[in-house]
């Protein structure tokens, strides 16, 4: 995986595929190009991952805040 | 090494920062190793952060057994009450893919609740490193602080 391709790439993604994914786990593809799969389940993500044809270890894991929400913490009180 | 901050949507301007309509956060892939695997996972650096703190599935994932792990109480922002917290020593490894990466052993709290993004706290990650966060650039400078503890690997590719 070539981190400063998948830096590059992914701060060009629109802001209409990231909403897309709005408070879910996501995991995106190596390049950075796109997210290859979204989940409310870490683990559903992480077999999704496993099952996309990607390598796992080189999708990197994250999560999209939900769209009008200020982080001022560590903890999502649900 | 250099990050820039990503970048969130909003639907509704935000007032703090004058009608915007994202938010920026310093936002930067880790990667995280164990017994079993290795994954990449974007964790927020905050200055804030007592200790780095992951949830619980991420252990699972790379194969660190929680059980018997010595546990802490933490407290985090937007909880009410406090959480408990496992700790386990991890493998951490982080580069903006240029120059070099920094890896280093750190420990790693584990909590079963939901956060946004892993904290990257001082214990186990900040403690290592000397941090410029320069706002109006949005992006972060990192470098290996004095006595930093681990590796600095230099990547055979160059700009």
């Amino acid at each position: 995986m070539d981190m400063r391709e998948f830096l590059g790439n992914r701060g060009r993604v629109t802001t209409a595929e990231i909403q897309m994914h709005a408070g879910k786990y996501v995991a995106w593809s190596p390049d950075g190009t796109r997210i290859i799969a979204s989940s409310e389940d870490p683990l559903q993500l992480i077999a999704a991952v496993k099952s996309s044809g990607f390598e796992p270890s080189e999708c990197v894991l994250s999560s999209i805040p939900l769209a009008d929400e200020a982080i001022v913490g560590g903890g999502v009180d649900e | 090494m250099r990050f820039s901050y990503l970048s969130y949507p909003v639907q509704r301007p935000i007032p703090a920062l004058g009608g915007r309509f994202a938010r920026s956060r310093p936002v930067i892939p880790v990667r995280m190793s164990g017994p079993a695997a290795s994954w990449l996972m974007d964790g927020q650096l905050d200055t804030g952060a007592d200790e780095t703190i992951c949830e619980e599935w991420v252990a699972s994932a790379i194969g660190i057994d929680l059980t018997n792990a010595p546990r802490h109480d933490v407290r985090l922002v937007g909880r009410t009450q406090p959480v408990q917290c496992r700790y386990r020593t991890v493998q951490i490894r982080v580069t903006d893919g240029v120059l070099e990466a920094l890896e280093w052993t750190g420990i790693v709290g584990f909590v079963n609740i939901r956060l946004r993004f892993p904290l990257l706290g001082f214990a186990g990650f900040l403690e290592y490193l000397d941090v410029e966060f320069r706002g109006p650039k949005q992006e972060v400078e990192m470098k290996p602080g004095v006595g930093f503890p681990g590796q600095v690997v230099r990547l055979s590719k160059t700009p």
